[in-house]
């Protein structure tokens, strides 16, 4: 077996394992870990929030889509959110998340 | 224990803040350090004061102050929110009668502007403001109106 194959092995045993959220994104449900580290950001409380699939269910996503998060551990329930950014991280894909404020 | 001069007027300021009602009530702080729970919210903050001879019983005190004016925003107007919510608040504090009896001079010094981006945009304006006071030598704890 070569790397890559290993790599999306282990990705997808860690993902069903360890996954906690999942995120509707272009019409499909994705499986993945949703986090959200809280910071003081300038006296007010705020949040840093990343979602984490596998790349090939997130490839087509881009900046500004929308995104609703579920997340039961988090007690989130189709929380809205749009991708600010896109980053690969050895065969999976890390989306990070802002809100948009009324 | 009597609050000084200084503490009155800045009860009174965040009194026409709380008044003015451009933020929820419980969202007009004094001094706050920790993070607000909600936004938008006001954070009034003691800096300086000074005083002057004025006269053989009296001194000119000036007292300065900072309003913090804190916002969440989107990315491409959380300056412009937090502008507003400033121009909303200096307006409030110019047209208060109650504060305009006991000072003198209020004006805004110069401000300065941050952002941080989490899950959504932090802005905060924070405006400093200057006014004088006619102060009793003897009694520091009421100004002289």
């Amino acid at each position: 077996m070569n790397f890559a194959a290993l790599e999306s092995r282990i990705n997808a045993v860690v993902l069903s394992k360890l996954g906690n959220a999942t995120a509707a994104i272009t019409g499909a449900a994705v499986a993945g870990t949703f986090d959200a580290d809280w910071f003081d950001a300038l006296g007010a409380g705020a949040t840093r929030p990343t979602f984490v699939g596998g790349a090939d269910a997130l490839a087509a996503v881009e900046v500004d889509t929308a995104v609703t998060i579920t997340c039961a551990p988090l007690a989130l329930a189709d929380a809205s959110y749009v991708v600010a950014d896109k980053r690969p991280e050895h065969g999976l894909t890390r989306l990070i998340l802002r809100r948009q404020v009324a | 224990m009597t609050a000084s001069a200084t503490e009155e007027i800045l009860e009174i300021v965040k009194a026409a803040l709380v008044g003015a009602a451009l933020v929820d009530a419980d969202a007009v702080y004094r001094g706050r350090l920790s993070p607000a729970p909600r936004l938008p919210a006001l954070n009034l903050r003691r800096t300086d004061t000074g005083n002057e001879s004025s006269s053989p019983r009296y001194d000119r005190g000036r007292v300065d102050f900072a309003l913090e004016h804190l916002v969440d925003a989107d990315p491409e107007d959380w300056e412009t929110k937090a502008d507003a919510l400033h121009m909303a608040a200096h307006a409030a504090l110019i047209a208060n009668a109650g504060l305009a009896l006991i000072v003198s001079g209020l004006h805004c010094t110069g401000t300065e502007i941050e952002g941080e981006l989490g899950d959504r945009v932090i802005g905060r304006l924070t405006a400093r403001y200057e006014l004088q006071i006619l102060i009793k030598r003897s009694d520091l704890t009421r100004p002289h109106t």
